[in-house]
């Protein structure tokens, strides 16, 4: 299969997810990092966006830097696509937004045939002062269970700044994944992270880890957690918010269906404060779907199977 | 503020060391259900970074300040092509609570006016030099095991066939390795040692990984 074909096919694989993969073709204007396995095929930069991406042994590193006052309207494009069955994927990202600067971040990792495919990160993100920044990372692991992917990102977020993180793995299967996130967040930063996964069958194993360290006066911060777990399948969220700076305050929520026999869902939502002025709080709901929404559902005809899905489906 | 009590000085250095499994330890690890490990102490990243910096010299209040603060640099784009502006500092009421948090685990000791670590930490010169000695440990285990494995796989052929009984057998030497040392007293009880040999390790490695892929 030639290049142009294996492209084609990882970005086709990305409607699974109802997006737009012209965003993603080489005619596209905007700034994007596209990579076929281990191959950089596309890298494209506008003004006030500088990137750069080397290719190694398993993988690549790559340089994003957006620089100071640089406000950036369309989405930063990132494709880490494999079409393989097989094989190991290795990304060392480098993310710098400097002071005073907007941009979105939209990365996708679609590994559409993976049956023993291993995708691993080691991502850093710094955040300057006063800027704002949306980090939308959204998974596609195919329907074979075969994927196991283990992204680890530091992220550190300056004053006064606005920090969004948006992870979603809701479509095709898992397979295993580990996910570390570890937000800092400086003085008077927001921090708001949404997590989403979904475990299919006994064969999808999800742990999270999404960590804020309110570092700054003022920080703040909310961490949400969704996910549910059917046919066997495994969800644990592990959502923590450390509170070590005055007046910082921070919130972690996790919600979780679990359905059918043999699957589990577990949250632990563990909340820490170090300084006497901090307000840090959690919630988590775990179990089966409410029954009051079940029950209308239920009234407009559905059967129980059919609303519990539409309960997740709208969760999630 | 930390309590200025008798108390003080035990808070200050005082471990939990017990050896008997008791009914509050979580049956997985056999510690106490309340401290995961490694301690979340440790999970905080300016408290590992405040702990590596002190393990090259003690320093004051102001020093450490001075020494947290950092700016990230890029992976590839070179110092001539670009170079970002953006420099981090965490304020000094923070700095002071990660530090009284070192304290109270016994990590910290305040000695006058300067910070230093309190347990003994081993370097990569050091490490590289042990290294004669775990081969040495080893290649004599060896022995044992090729010596015996005849005789322990006999002997228990009637387990079910994917049981790992050598696994096993290994696992429970250490155990009973470390409860002998203990007991003749060979060994110095010094729990956190393992973390922090643990951090120098992974700032090494990361060290070569980085020499490797960018020199």
């Amino acid at each position: 299969m030639s290049e142009r074909s294996d492209s084609s096919e990882i970005l086709n694989s990305l409607e699974k997810y109802d997006l737009d993969i012209s965003d993603y073709l080489p005619s596209h204007s905007g700034p994007k990092l596209v990579l076929n396995f281990n191959k950089i095929t596309t890298v494209s930069e506008v003004e006030g966006i500088i990137l750069k991406g080397r290719e190694i042994e398993n993988g690549i590193i790559a340089d994003i830097v957006i620089k100071e006052g640089t406000v950036f309207e369309d989405p930063i494009h990132l494709c880490f696509g494999v079409n393989k069955e097989t094989g190991l994927q290795e990304i060392f990202p480098r993310i710098i937004a400097e002071d005073n600067s907007s941009v979105t971040l939209q990365a996708h990792c679609s590994f559409p045939n993976a049956k023993n495919l291993t995708h691993k990160m080691f991502g850093h993100i710094y955040v300057g002062k006063n800027c704002k920044f949306v980090y939308n990372e959204t998974h596609y692991h195919g329907e074979q269970n075969g994927a196991t992917v283990a992204p680890v990102s530091y992220v550190y977020v300056g004053e006064n700044s606005y920090f969004e993180n948006n992870f979603f793995l809701t479509q095709g299967t898992i397979g295993r994944m580990k996910i570390q996130i570890d937000i800092y967040a400086f003085k008077d930063s927001r921090i708001n992270s949404n997590v989403k996964a979904f475990g299919k069958n006994s064969l999808d194993s999800i742990h999270v880890r999404d960590a804020v360290f309110l570092e700054g006066e003022n920080a703040r911060s909310i961490i949400k957690m969704k996910a549910a777990a059917i046919g066997g399948g495994e969800v644990m969220m592990f959502g923590i918010t450390e509170g070590n700076a005055a007046n910082t305050t921070g919130h972690v929520d996790c919600t979780e269906i679990v359905k059918d026999r043999g699957s589990r869902c577990r949250a632990i939502p563990l909340i820490r404060a170090t300084d006497e002025s901090c307000h840090i709080t959690h919630e988590a709901s775990l179990g089966k779907v409410d029954s009051a929404q079940l029950n209308a559902l239920m009234a407009r005809g559905l059967d129980e199977d059919e609303a519990t899905d539409l309960i997740i489906k709208n969760m999630l | 503020m930390k309590e200025n009590t008798k108390y003080n000085m035990h808070r200050f250095i005082g471990k939990q060391i017990i050896d008997e499994i008791q009914p509050w330890f979580e049956f997985s690890t056999s510690l106490p259900w309340d401290e995961r490990s490694p301690p979340w102490v440790f999970d905080n990243k300016v408290r590992r970074q405040i702990l590596v910096i002190l393990s090259e010299s003690p320093l004051t209040f102001e020093e450490i300040i001075e020494r947290v603060l950092f700016k990230p640099a890029p992976l590839i784009i070179t110092k001539e092509e670009y170079e970002p502006k953006i420099i981090y500092q965490w304020d000094k009421r923070t700095i002071e609570n990660h530090l009284f948090n070192l304290e109270w685990y016994g990590l910290v000791r305040k000695n006058f006016d300067k910070y230093e670590i309190n347990f003994p930490i081993i370097n990569k010169e050091q490490l590289d030099d042990v290294e004669n000695y775990v081969i040495k440990f080893a290649e004599n285990w060896v022995k044992v095991i090729e010596e015996s494995k005849e005789e322990i796989l006999n002997k228990y052929q009637g387990l079910h066939k994917n049981t790992p009984i050598m696994d096993i057998i290994i696992e429970k030497i250490i155990e009973k390795l470390w409860e002998t040392l203990k007991k003749k007293g060979l060994v110095p009880n010094e729990p956190n040692l393992k973390h922090l040999w643990g951090e120098q390790l992974r700032k090494t490695k990361f060290n070569e990984w980085v020499l490797k892929n960018f020199k």
